[in-house]
């Protein structure tokens, strides 16, 4: 059975903010990252039944200004709290969690 | 689904899927859980999940294989993130980095432990190694692997080091694999080429810098003009068996053969043409050799080296365009046929690579940096990373 990650468009806390703008499936899932290229840092997962190397899901992340100046520090916080939407994952009997971004990113265009 | 979680030096956990997994290879340095079986024994851009851990407990391999095994089996049936993790399975190993290896994430480039600043950016790094970044100064908390042979890549100790990244040098601070601290080396040159001196007429020789094109007619579209009767000779078959060739009515090379054949005038940006430079592998061997190209925009404002904007003349740089080589361009950027690439690229091949290279000229002289001296006109071999080899006297 696959299990969702949904993907909030804006950190939670954020007023009206609840607005699910894409998912990421688990099941296939073997890795991700958020590549710092340019001005605009993008997400993006690599799965075993759609494999390329340059991703598959392709979410552009906005920065606040103050993360923007530092973009090594706006994925490890990315990432960090992604991680904890997958851990709640693994451990809920529910098939799906919320994933909200951190406060000062939220989420851009999201392709395949 | 299943999942263990492991933190790299980075400070970031990641998930590892251990559902599907086909084959797992162990070594004293990493561990890599591939997913499928059809697949080369590249770990790059390849359905491999690669970690690299410096072995600080200095355990064998057998052990390594024993506790992920170990750890694998707990973590398949584990309830709780915080029991599948492997970093507590496996203290004795520092993990450096996790994840799959993709080559539009990092560059090549080659490293050398030195004691300072000083000493790093008087040094010529010869060792290869990956570094997670993909343009510009690698900024702090990058991964950098040591990467000796195809498919080996392997942390690198503690310590500070000389960094060459596309023929930018750096010093830096490596911990954990990762750049701590990290200092651009200030470019020193060892040699300057101005085809500006000339007003009109020919350049002096000793700013005879010029580039072999591959198709003259092409060259001239390039800059608008569809006709060019001046020229008489080939363009890139020159190979200075008479250097009257390469300075004369037959010189079909940019930009000096186009000064002297007066197509490049003051009114096709001729005083303010871009001006080139290179960097020796060793500014007291006289060798072309591992040499880098660059050039400046903006060289000509000043007159002064040391106050100029120089930045690779490699493909990152023509990609771009020549909207700065003389006025009256007309295909400022690439994928507008004619591309720079294919005014430049293909007169000989790469000898490595063997992907097109170009072909550049370049007078006698001596290093302003060292005391390397070159006694005659050569060509020589220009790589897509702005890299020279292969050189030629022209007599």
């Amino acid at each position: 059975m696959n299990k969702y990650i949904l993907i909030n468009q804006e950190a939670k806390g954020v007023l009206n903010a609840d607005k699910v703008v894409g998912l990421i499936g688990t099941h296939t899932l073997i890795d991700y990252d958020v590549e710092l290229v340019g001005s605009i840092p993008s997400f993006r997962t690599y799965l075993l039944d759609d494999f390329s190397g340059t991703g598959a899901l392709n979410v552009n992340l906005v920065l606040s200004s103050e993360l923007a100046a530092d973009q090594g520090k706006a994925k490890k916080l990315f990432l960090d709290y992604l991680v904890k939407a997958f851990e709640e994952l693994s451990i809920t009997s529910t098939s799906t969690v919320t994933f909200y971004p951190p406060k000062g990113i939220s989420i851009g265009t999201v392709s395949g | 689904m299943n999942f263990g979680y492991v933190k790299d030096t980075a400070g970031i956990t990641k998930p590892i899927n251990l559902d599907d997994i086909k084959i797992i290879n162990v070594t004293s340095d990493s561990i890599t859980i591939r997913y499928n079986l059809t697949g080369t024994s590249s770990i790059v851009d390849e359905l491999a999940f690669f970690i690299s851990f410096n072995n600080t407990g200095d355990i064998s391999t057998g052990q390594i294989e024993s506790q992920f095994y170990k750890w694998l089996k707990n973590a398949l049936i584990s309830t709780s993130p915080s029991k599948a993790s492997l970093n507590s399975a496996m203290p004795q190993l520092e993990i450096v980095t996790a994840g799959l290896i993709n080559t539009s994430g990092y560059r090549n480039a080659t490293f050398l432990a030195a004691v300072d600043e000083t000493a790093a950016c008087a040094a010529s790094p010869t060792a290869a190694c990956v570094v997670e970044s993909e343009v510009g100064t690698p900024p702090v908390g990058t991964l950098v692997l040591a990467n000796p042979s195809t498919n080996d890549y392997e942390p690198i100790a503690d310590g500070t080091y000389a960094l060459n990244v596309g023929g930018s040098k750096y010093f830096m601070s490596l911990i954990g694999s990762r750049i701590v601290q990290i200092t651009v080396c200030p470019l020193v040159l060892d040699f300057v080429f101005d085809p500006n001196q000339q007003a009109s007429g020919t350049p002096s020789d000793s700013n005879y810098f010029s580039l072999a094109n591959v198709n003259s007619s092409t060259f001239i579209n390039y800059y608008g003009a569809f006709s060019m009767s001046a020229f008489t000779g080939s363009g890139f078959s020159i190979s200075c068996s008479s250097l009257t060739s390469l300075k004369g009515s037959n010189d079909r090379t940019w930009p000096c053969g186009y000064i002297v054949n007066g197509f490049l005038d003051a009114t096709k940006g001729l005083g303010q043409l871009p001006a080139f430079a290179i960097q020796l592998a060793d500014p007291n061997v006289a060798s072309w050799n591992g040499a880098t190209l660059y050039v400046s925009d903006d060289y000509y404002v000043t007159g002064d080296y040391t106050q100029a904007t120089w930045v690779g003349f490699n493909e990152d740089y023509w990609l771009q365009g020549f909207s700065n080589f003389g006025n009256g361009t007309q295909f400022p950027a690439g994928g507008i046929s004619p591309t720079v690439e294919s005014l430049i690229m293909g007169p000989t091949t790469d000898p490595s690579t063997l992907q097109p290279a170009g072909r550049v000229f370049i007078p006698a002289g001596t290093s302003i940096s060292g005391n390397a001296v070159f006694g005659a006109t050569q060509f020589v071999t220009l790589t897509r990373t702005g890299d020279l080899k292969n050189s030629s006297n022209c007599t």
